[in-house]
């Protein structure tokens, strides 16, 4: 009785579309935010897609999402299916930049996993709320999830990071000695504040005072050297 | 290598390169499939609610048949301190319910209103009447007014009578989305203490403020604490 079973007294799918159509929920109607299907989508999916060329901006997208979703709520099989395309992508990038380490498929996997939870957790979306917080959180909390399970079960067949794990030759440069060639091609200034860091164990109120700066200044130098920093590791490893 | 861990290697290796392979297909076949599901589930609140009260219905039960009301209540209740002992599991129990139905929602945002004011007059109803009843009471009497007789069994029963109210607040809470399930899963916990305190009051004879308030409180602390350590198993999903 407590589980998301169908409301008896629901109407099918297709009363409570017409309903929407007469009065849309979310103040905009389904059809006025419709986007024209994208003829350049070379798989042609069934419902309109949005091409690159016109993706709208963030403002009109969010106004675009909550309208779909609230239109999907209402019956909307095509504004769902518009929705949860337009997502993805988004999504992906989050997975991406927070899981990038577990490899492409167990991306796709998180993704998949996300729009599952976007699907059984749909109701738990306020049509007054704004969706993407909603969005957001869903996809952080599957990802840390996706960690989570990866951390209990230890035993990840080898085979399947056989692409995505580095070769043997293409250490890591900022393991253990390598580190030092690295912090080694930083500006002089920079690889100074650096080692400061990592061999005395300077703070930031040892660095102002040895470089005669503020600590906001040194702050934000140790942020640019690090960031310089990550940039080379990359550089380097390619 | 045990067992296990080959059986897990071979059936990884079978399964996640189909995956690789198919997946922009399985995406689009999987939005499709999902998008002609249009079937509306029923918000959180309708979930959460019924099962409070089936947890009411199941609590009550277990009170009439171990516990009982007090014998005198028609008289005592009519007494404002005594009357204040069920007050005070009702303000922790009603003052959580929204709260725990807004951390049912990813990335809803907590406002303060009306509905946490019970939270908001709980300590005050129970420093006033902690320190009046410790100014009524003389030096020798507040240390047997606070230990009281009913300790054992009210550690025993409030539990007990809390644990329906718990199951209930889970259950719905899973059919939710909790992405702090720590957090959520403590104030479910502090929403089962504060009813089962409510009725546990109804039997307890033991009428001193130095008695009640401190214990109730813990009791409903402890229930927080046990809920927010169920939480993160019981809220998964």
């Amino acid at each position: 009785m407590i589980g998301p079973e169908k409301d008896p007294q629901q109407e099918g799918p297709s009363m409570t579309y017409q309903a929407a159509t007469a009065e849309p929920e979310g103040g905009t109607a389904p059809t006025e935010v419709a986007v024209e299907p994208d003829a350049t989508v070379p798989d042609g999916p069934a419902e309109p897609k949005i091409g690159r060329a016109e993706m709208p901006d963030n403002g009109d997208r969010t106004r675009l999402w909550q309208a779909w979703f609230a239109a999907a709520r209402s019956g909307d099989q095509a504004a769902y299916a518009r929705f949860l395309r337009d997502v993805v992508p988004v999504i992906r990038g989050i997975v991406r930049a927070k899981a990038g380490g577990l490899g492409g498929s167990s991306e796709e996997d998180i993704v998949q996993d996300v729009l599952l939870a976007i699907h059984d957790k749909r109701h738990t979306w306020r049509q007054d709320e704004p969706v993407q917080p909603w969005l957001y959180a869903i996809t952080r909390y599957k990802v840390v999830d996706a960690f989570r399970r990866r951390g209990s079960h230890a035993s990840v067949p080898i085979e399947d990071m056989a692409d995505t794990l580095p070769a043997p030759e293409a250490a890591d440069p900022t393991d253990g000695s390598d580190a030092m060639r690295v912090i080694g091609r930083l500006e002089p200034a920079s690889a100074e504040l650096v080692l400061a860091i990592v061999r005395q164990g300077a703070s930031i109120r040892d660095l102002a005072l040895r470089f005669g700066i503020t600590e906001g200044a040194a702050r934000v130098r140790l942020h640019r050297a690090t960031k310089r920093l990550g940039q080379l590791r990359r550089t380097m490893i390619e | 290598m045990s067992v296990d861990a080959v059986s897990k290697l071979t059936s990884g290796a079978k399964r996640l390169p189909r995956r690789r392979e198919l997946a922009p297909m399985k995406l689009d076949d999987l939005i499709s499939r999902l998008s002609r599901d249009t079937s509306r589930p029923q918000p959180v609140s309708r979930a959460f609610l019924l099962a409070l009260a089936l947890g009411a219905v199941v609590s009550a039960l277990l009170f009439t048949l171990a516990l009982g009301l007090r014998p005198d209540a028609a008289e005592a209740f009519r007494m404002p301190q005594i009357a204040m002992k069920p007050v005070l599991g009702l303000l922790a129990g009603l003052g959580c319910i929204r709260p725990a139905l807004t951390f049912a929602r990813p990335g809803a945002a907590m406002r303060i209103g009306r509905s946490e004011l019970p939270l908001a007059l709980l300590p005050v109803a129970a420093a006033l009447l902690f320190g009046l009843e410790l100014q009524r009471l003389a030096a020798g009497e507040r240390w047997s007014a606070f230990v009281g007789e009913s300790l054992p069994v009210f550690l025993l029963a409030m539990p007990l009578l809390s644990l329906p109210f718990l199951a209930g607040a889970f259950i719905a809470l899973r059919h939710g989305a909790c992405t702090m399930p720590v957090l959520t899963g403590g104030i479910a916990g502090m929403l089962s203490g504060g009813f089962g305190v409510a009725l546990y009051a109804l039997f307890c004879t033991e009428d001193s403020a130095l008695f009640f308030v401190p214990w109730y409180l813990a009791g409903i602390a402890a229930m927080a604490g046990a809920g927010a350590a169920l939480g993160p198993a019981a809220l998964r999903w």
